[in-house]
């Protein structure tokens, strides 16, 4: 399975290299011509940033309220993941490839590959940040996975409130009043199993700007390069200080992180 | 016995439907006076070798961080799976819990665990003592990966679950707990004796209790599993614990905590959340003068306008009585639910 990855990713390295030597155009702004009946290849690409740089764990950044934040930990739950077509209708991505765990402590979590997606033209790449609710309330057994509480999930579970942590922000920052400056901020919350509370389950949608659709070609690897901006967890509309909020985990302060963060996603171009 | 027996054939009659069949027959007795259970024991059937792995696995300290402690150190037999003589748990480096340790008993039926209710599955409900850093402290992952290298468990493992491809899984571990947790069923106490026919196993002063015990206590403590599974406030001075609204972030559920069981009360001290009270003698006292007068106070727990029942002495005493009749001898000495 890892190799398989690899196998692609090197392809892909060389196809893209030759393309590159063959021509410099990006194909963002043109209608792709009409694929022929098949399979290829999707690629999203998560392009981990900070207020448009790029995002490196150790290194400082200032969020929207001037504090200064340094990052030890940036994973999040892409699940359900889907293609809507240009008519609305919907590919479900096979189950051995719709969920996953980002992890920018790993650089291979960061492109997710999606073999065998029938050629057409799309729309839009749908999936949920998170887990929902479902899927939190499985039986052990179905678990399995990016679920499996020993393994992948390690860590984005909570057993004391049987729910996943959707996403997961750590480091340290001189305005934290923690010791050692640290932060933390788990975001989870399912709704509740027997009794309603917090829902932090967000729907995120990757598209081109004007909604221009992008096709996958037979044989071909189509990749959305998509930017993950950080500091947006941090502002709009909500401006979150780790003075104040430096511990966020299952509170209703986090229903605010979540809808700021829920606009951290942009699909910045297609290769 | 005999309305055990029916039960448990037609337990199995269902099992055997399951894809997992139980290799061998497993005499779970279900009582004849409980209500269906919540736990699906259709999909997910108790077997002997699952049981015996269960009962291994609990009383493993080896799932610790450091090898010390075990879910039986603070869940012990002979206590009624209560921690005998500490107001809160007592988990690795001496360190203490902020919450009394929940005896645990007739699980299957319950469809909620711990003091806030956290936890919906009691298949889940093991990886929050086990990764506690005031309990077990160890990591999943750390625990999968000492039952994969141990012999011993390997063969353990595909015993209780000869189906599967791979039989030292996360689900499999958690779920042979909850086979040997769950089977920790009491049910035969004199309550339960006279409950199932034989009028002579309690009495006069135990029915009058029982009589008092219905009038007063049986809406929250609901017979035969002596809890109806809510959270409340019983009216405890000076609780700062938000109890249940840690989980569900809703202020009216502050400070309520899980109505708990009263089997084997007598073995299960000390009393509350945060174990407060010593004796069952004080535990009455309070309900009868204790209660205080709090927003959050169960309603159900006023007298003519005045919180708590105002037992008379004697009434106390046949409380008392009617509260010693839920022990289970057998239970707490039975061999099978000791360390093996």
């Amino acid at each position: 399975m890892k190799n398989a990855i690899f196998n692609l990713r090197s392809l892909f390295l060389l196809l893209a290299a030759t393309f590159i030597l063959v021509s410099c155009k990006k194909d963002d702004d043109t209608t792709d011509p009409l694929p022929e009946d098949g399979v290829g290849i999707l690629e999203l690409d998560f392009d981990h940033m900070f207020g448009g740089e790029s995002l490196e764990f150790g290194t400082a950044y200032t969020n929207g309220a001037g504090e200064q934040m340094t990052f030890t930990m940036f994973k999040y739950f892409v699940t359900n993941l889907q293609l809507v077509k240009e008519d609305n209708s919907i590919y479900e991505i096979p189950i051995a490839y719709r969920n996953h765990i980002v992890d920018h402590a790993n650089v291979d979590s960061r492109l997710i590959t999606i073999p065998d997606v029938p050629t057409g033209a799309y729309k839009a790449v749908r999936f949920t940040l998170g887990v929902d609710s479902i899927t939190n309330t499985l039986p052990v057994e179905q678990r399995t996975g990016v679920f499996d509480v020993a393994e992948a999930a390690q860590g984005m579970y909570w057993s004391w409130n049987s729910g996943y942590i959707f996403v997961k922000v750590e480091g340290t920052s001189p305005a934290s009043p923690e010791e050692g400056g640290r932060f933390r901020f788990h975001i989870g919350g399912f709704g509740g199993y027997s009794a309603p509370t917090i829902n932090n389950i967000k729907t995120i949608e990757l598209a081109r700007k004007g909604g221009l659709p992008f096709n996958i070609m037979k044989g071909k690897v189509r990749n959305l390069h998509n930017e993950v901006d950080l500091k947006e967890m941090f502002q709009n509309p909500t401006t979150v200080s780790v003075a104040t909020n430096s511990t966020t985990m299952f509170n209703p302060f986090s229903v605010n992180v979540s809808e700021n963060y829920s606009k951290m996603f942009k699909l910045d171009h297609i290769h | 016995m005999g309305r055990f027996g029916v039960i448990v054939v037609f337990a199995f009659a269902l099992m055997g439907c399951s894809k997992e069949e139980p290799k061998s027959s497993f005499a779970l007795e279900l009582p004849a006076h409980f209500p269906p259970t919540t736990y699906d024991l259709r999909s997910r059937p108790v077997t002997e070798e699952g049981f015996e792995l269960g009962r291994k696995l609990f009383y493993d300290p080896r799932l610790s961080r450091d090898g010390t402690i075990s879910c039986g150190d603070c869940h012990q037999l002979f206590a009624g799976f209560a921690h005998a003589d500490h107001d809160v748990s007592h988990g690795i480096d001496d360190l203490l819990g902020t919450r009394n340790s929940q005896h645990l008993v007739n699980l299957f039926w319950q469809n909620s665990f711990f003091w806030d209710g956290g936890v919906f599955d009691l298949d889940l409900s093991s990886i929050n003592p086990i990764t506690n850093p005031v309990e077990m402290d160890n990591k999943m992952s750390d625990v999968m990966a000492f039952l994969r290298s141990d012999p011993g468990y390997q063969s353990l493992f595909k015993k209780a679950y000869p189906k599967s491809e791979e039989p030292i899984s996360t689900a499999n571990f958690l779920r042979a707990l909850s086979q040997f947790m769950g089977s920790l069923i009491s049910a035969d106490s004199p309550y339960d004796q006279y409950e199932l026919g034989n009028k002579n196993a309690l009495g006069p002063r135990e029915l009058e209790g029982m009589r008092l015990f219905k009038a007063n206590c049986s809406s929250c403590h609901t017979m035969p599993l002596f809890t109806d599974n809510s959270f409340r406030s019983n009216g405890l001075p000076g609780v700062t614990d938000i109890g249940r609204k840690e989980v569900t972030l809703n202020p009216e559920d502050a400070h309520k905590f899980k109505v708990p069981s009263l089997r084997n009360l007598t073995h299960t001290g000390p009393y509350m959340h945060d174990g407060r009270f010593k004796t069952i003698e004080q535990v009455i006292e309070f309900y009868s003068n204790g209660i205080a007068d709090l927003p959050y106070t169960d309603p159900l727990l006023y007298k003519n306008g005045q919180p708590g029942f105002q037992f008379s002495e004697e009434e106390k005493a046949d409380l008392l009585a009617f509260l010693k009749s839920l022990t289970d001898r057998k239970f707490l000495s039975n061999p099978k639910f000791d360390i093996p």
